[in-house]
């Protein structure tokens, strides 16, 4: 089921190319039998949803940077998510560089402050981040100091309207010298890189709670 | 002949120039000075505004709310600003300040990344300025369609920003009449000098209908700096326009400027590596970090600054001048 609130929308016109069932009803049209559910709206949206949520016994999945439910980084914590009723898969530069920056701060504790700067381009910056990017900056670095050690981190986000793959850098210092590491995500499917990353994130965790 | 505002971004676009390193000394007096020569808005901060202070743009000395809380001791009829950009400074940082003006600024397409923190600063009664930056990348077309959601979404004044100091008179003209034809709110025009333009395209701009000007004592900014808010006030006076300032004040609050120049070991003046940027048209902030890296990788900065055009880097790309610095030294 995809359900949406606009007949225009254009995710609700490619599911029913696919057949899969759609709706305008957003929220309303939750199936009693659907076991997941994947929020793919906005921070807000889902802060209003939330109550709706908690009454339902299904796996919610958040896809926005609203920071409800555990902070899931499939490649590093998927086995202890499962667990929850509510999963937040934070932001897509979260996916991209938690993973590296845990590592770093594995063996390198003494670093106190860590660094993201992801650059995107503007086709790929949906109205949803656009509407919440102060909660997907803020989200970002809430998910770096939870998920690495960090003791402070900051995330900046920079939109080019040119086309580019999004490029992420984290610069810390380290004894004493400022240290950097650039990752970029390619685009091979149909969706940009980063809201590939985060819908393959968002497809690893509900299919390892299927199979559970 | 319509008084002509003028906004003194000496505190913030100056940041740069200073390595972001301004004192409270510094903006104790230079409030001081233009408290006295009767300013109309101070803009406070660092280069980027909130949130700037970061391994990206420089670490600045104060944080923001030291820098203004300081500004605002000293100010009672200047007003004081701040400037902030979405992806970087939040609403969260905004609520902390006392503060009566605020510019938010996105690049020239970005507009909608504004939405909610204009909103916000409606909400709160600050005055709001919709600021487009990088306006010499797009057409007067899409400026007016960007600015167009500026004003949709409650900005009192939409300031159109020439980051790069790419844009000659001709081109100001054609943008600042179209926009502010169009459009019903006030239009204003901020320039930097990176091909000596500074105040020839300020001037163009009022005489094309802007009615507000963002400019900076002695041209303290980025790059080649700004254009110098007492030469254009002195000009526009020649010319009949009221500002409603002190021109002897202004003069003296310059040399003020010019002794944090000397302080802070600044030249300001149109360097070969920013006449470089302005022709690549590239964001001026990028200065400081582009020579760093061309030392470190033996490379030319012009030839940095010439890739860099050829990506098409917005502001707030630094990250990209290191890998552009060693791609170049690899192809030496």
């Amino acid at each position: 089921m995809f359900s949406g609130q606009r007949e225009d929308s254009p995710g609700i016109a490619r599911a029913k190319e696919l057949g899969i069932p759609t709706s305008i009803h957003g929220i309303e049209a939750i199936p009693e039998n659907c076991q997941i559910v994947f929020d793919c709206t906005t921070a807000k949206s889902h802060l209003q949803n939330a109550a709706f949520f908690d009454c339902m016994d299904k796996f919610i999945i958040d896809l926005t940077p609203s920071r409800i439910g555990k902070m899931c980084i499939p490649k590093i914590n998927l086995k202890e998510c499962l667990k929850e009723h509510e999963v937040s898969l934070v932001t897509c530069g979260a996916q991209a560089m938690c993973p590296k920056a845990k590592k770093i701060m594995e063996q390198c504790p003494e670093i106190e402050y860590m660094e993201l700067v992801s650059t995107i381009a503007s086709s790929s910056a949906g109205i949803g981040t656009r509407e919440n990017i102060d909660e997907y900056t803020q989200t970002t670095a809430d998910a770096l100091e939870e998920i690495s050690g960090v003791k402070r981190a900051k995330a900046i986000v920079i939109i080019n309207p040119v086309e580019i793959e999004m490029r992420n850098t984290l610069t810390y210092m380290l004894n004493g010298k400022r240290e950097s590491i650039t990752k970029t995500i390619k685009t091979e499917g149909n969706l940009p890189g980063n809201l590939e990353l985060i819908t393959q994130a968002a497809i690893k965790t509900a299919e390892a709670y299927a199979k559970n | 002949m319509p008084k002509i505002r003028i906004i003194s971004s000496t505190l913030r676009d100056g940041s740069y120039a200073v390595n972001h390193q301004f004192t409270k000394q510094n903006i104790i007096n230079y409030c001081r000075g233009a408290e006295k020569a009767g300013i109309d808005t101070v803009v406070v901060g660092h280069g980027y505004g909130l949130g700037g202070s970061s391994f990206q743009m420089g670490f600045s000395l104060l944080t923001d709310k030291e820098m203004v809380d300081t500004a605002r001791n000293e100010l009672k009829n200047t007003k004081l600003g701040v400037f902030l950009c979405p992806g970087l400074g939040t609403i969260k940082e905004l609520k902390e300040l006392s503060i009566d003006t605020v510019m938010i600024a996105s690049h020239c397409t970005e507009a909608n990344v504004t939405h909610q923190h204009i909103m916000y600063a409606k909400e709160r009664g600050l005055e709001t300025f919709g600021v487009l930056m990088m306006a010499h990348r797009v057409d007067k077309f899409k400026l007016l369609e960007q600015a167009q959601l500026m004003q949709s979404y409650g900005a009192d004044n939409i300031l159109l920003m020439d980051s790069a100091g790419a844009i000659l008179p001709s081109e100001i003209t054609e943008k600042i009449s179209y926009l502010s034809s169009c459009l019903d709110i006030p239009v204003g025009f901020h320039a930097h000098n990176n091909l000596g333009m500074a105040v020839a395209t300020s001037l163009r701009a009022v005489q094309a209908g802007a009615t507000f000007l963002d400019c900076t004592s002695r041209g303290l900014g980025a790059g080649a700096g700004n254009c110098p808010l007492e030469v254009i006030v002195a000009v526009l006076h020649k010319l009949c326009y009221e500002t409603g300032l002190n021109l002897y004040d202004l003069m003296d609050n310059s040399d003020l400027v010019k002794k944090i120049m000397d302080e802070h070991h600044h030249i300001q003046e149109i360097s070969m590596t920013s006449l470089a940027s302005g022709l690549a048209g590239i964001f001026s902030g990028f200065k400081d970090q582009v020579l760093r890296e061309a030392k470190k990788y033996k490379v030319d900065p012009r030839d940095i600054f010439f890739k860099l055009g050829e990506l098409n880097a917005v502001a707030g790309q630094e990250d990209l001048i290191k890998d552009v610095a060693k791609e170049l030294s690899e192809h030496k």
